[in-house]
């Protein structure tokens, strides 16, 4: 994919000296580094895939959107993300499809599957002959609704 | 009817216990028919009258025997009479003609008339033999066919368009979002202004599509090319899905008048075959240009795909009722509404197709007339 990354890397609260927080905060307590859980949204329709995107770096992750299946493994394997968030319906390779490639090469990566189609049976019905069961969630989600999910994946498979 | 042999036994036995003349036999068989039966000389006069015309026209035998034909034909059909008569005199049999007729009570009733000429012991033609069936029934049931049919084409096209529905809500709600929780108001109205244009992307395919099967019967002008367009455009999800490309062509503007939440049925119908028909890239052709068939001017409409075909013994049957080649998918009902609804505007329909592999592909021809000739003829 051409195009260059950026990655902007913000100190941590509980290391810029704030001398406002450090009163507050008891002293000899240590908060945990927080890393973003990172997150693959593919969509062949720019505007869900970009806005989701967005909506996702500002609520705590940190998210890279491709727009079709083929760009996405490519990513994904640099990547490694621990979320793929697919639509099904795309053009030359589907979001069944797409996912079950993800599952053969990182199998830790947590899938959810989203659709604005109601007739996408025949696609998932493809994928489950294959064995491979997935998360889908239908389009239009709340983005409130849509993190919390995604969050609740990864808890409960702890 | 030929005199019996009086050689022959005059007694035929039919049966364990009934024994009957030949003539007696088919005077039972004509009276017990479900059909009324109805003979009538060449001036139109009733000769016989059977129990079931009694039953379907409300006039007894008495009341009817002596009397014109035309008693029972509805004013503006009297034409029809001079027609048949003029078939029958020479030589000709209506079979299977569908119109109506006025019972004693004055209420109309859909029949479906097959007429023979009787001929004397010379061969001379001497009046004609009338089987009414009355249809009334099937009629009815068409017409709620039909309007079934309507339901379920909005049900296939609304699942279908969900998803170019669907897409853009998703980003509406992630903009109006992202609108809420931003910090900044000019960023805040630059999502705003992008949600505006999705939601109208909305608007436009549920006004153009969904809202069809309201539509009152009045004939409107119709834009040919928005209305394939539009429908085209419903249909985005599957066709980008399969990556069929599109081919139109539109030769010359082309009003028609017609209804056109009938005309956004008949080719969605159209279309969605052709979909389905095809698997990954296939070609969809659409043109549209002015015609004349029969001497009347109108547009003729040409969807081609290059799907898989129909088989050679299917195509006599694929415009009846109840007929699909899609298994469990398939009404049947499709094409067969399809043909009811171009044919009421005054139109007609064809289909060619073939399996060949390598040249497969069916092609739907459809005739409409610039202004339905039936209905310029009601309001002269």
């Amino acid at each position: 994919m051409l195009g260059t990354d950026f990655g902007i890397f913000q100190v941590a609260d509980e290391f810029r000296p704030n001398p406002i927080a450090a009163r507050k905060r008891k002293t000899g307590s240590k908060r945990p580094a927080i890393t973003k859980p990172t997150i693959l949204v593919v969509d062949d329709e720019q505007m869900v895939a970009d806005t989701t995107v967005e909506i996702l770096n500002k609520s705590g992750f940190r998210a890279v959107c491709a727009y079709d299946g083929q760009t996405a493994l490519q990513i994904a394997a640099k990547l490694r993300p621990e979320y793929l968030l697919a639509d099904v319906l795309m053009p030359s390779m589907n979001g069944v499809e797409l996912a079950i490639a993800m599952r053969k090469t990182l199998p830790e990566t947590t899938i959810l599957l989203f659709s604005g189609q109601v007739g996408i049976s025949e696609i998932v019905h493809q994928g489950e002959k294959e064995g491979y069961i997935f998360d889908i969630v239908a389009k239009p989600v709340h983005p409130e609704k849509l993190i919390a999910r995604l969050k609740q994946m990864r808890t409960s498979t702890k | 009817m030929r005199k019996q042999d009086k050689s022959s036994p005059s007694m035929k036995e039919t049966g364990p216990n009934i024994s009957l003349h030949p003539h007696q036999l088919l005077v039972a068989i004509v009276e017990s028919s479900d059909d009324a039966i109805i003979s009538k000389n060449l001036q139109g006069i009733v000769t016989s009258w059977n129990a079931a015309a009694s039953r379907i026209f409300g006039y007894t035998a008495e009341e009817m025997i002596g009397q014109s034909i035309l008693l029972l034909i509805p004013e503006e059909l009297h034409h029809e009479e001079d027609l048949i008569l003029s078939k029958v005199k020479a030589g000709e049999r209506v079979e299977h003609y569908e119109t109506t007729r006025i019972t004693k009570g004055g209420e109309r009733v859909e029949v479906s008339i097959t007429i023979s000429p009787i001929r004397d012991e010379h061969g001379r033609i001497i009046g004609a033999s009338k089987l009414a069936r009355d249809i009334s029934g099937r009629k009815q049931m068409e017409r709620l066919l039909i309007q079934s049919e309507k339901l379920a084409a909005t049900g296939r096209m609304a699942a279908t368009i969900a998803h170019e529905i669907n897409n853009p809500l998703d980003s509406v709600m992630n903009l109006i979002f992202l609108a809420r929780t931003s910090s900044s108001m000019i960023k805040a109205r630059g999502y705003l202004q992008t949600a505006e244009k999705e939601l109208e992307r909305v608007a436009h395919i549920s006004r153009q599509t969904l809202g069809y099967y309201r539509e009152a019967g009045a004939p409107v002008e119709v834009n040919l090319r928005e209305l394939v367009e539009d429908v085209v455009a419903a249909y985005q999800g599957k066709l980008r899905s399969k990556r069929i490309s599109i081919d139109c062509e539109f030769n010359e503007h082309c009003p028609i008048l017609v209804n056109r939440g009938e005309m956004v049925q008949v080719l969605s119908n159209i279309i969605a075959n052709s979909i389905d028909a095809m698997q990954q890239e296939g070609i969809l052709q659409i043109q549209i240009g002015k015609a004349v068939h029969s001497e009347v001017e109108g547009v003729r409409i040409m969807v081609r795909d290059n799907g898989t075909g129909i088989r050679q013994e299917h195509l006599g049957k694929i415009f009846e009722p109840f007929f699909t080649t899609k298994g469990n998918f398939g009404t049947g009902i499709g094409l067969w509404v399809t043909k009811q609804l171009i044919e009421k505007h005054g139109g007609n329909i064809v289909l060619t197709s073939c399996t060949d592999i390598g040249k497969s592909g069916t092609s739907l021809s459809i005739f409409v007339p610039f202004a339905n000739p039936v209905a310029v003829e009601e309001m002269k």
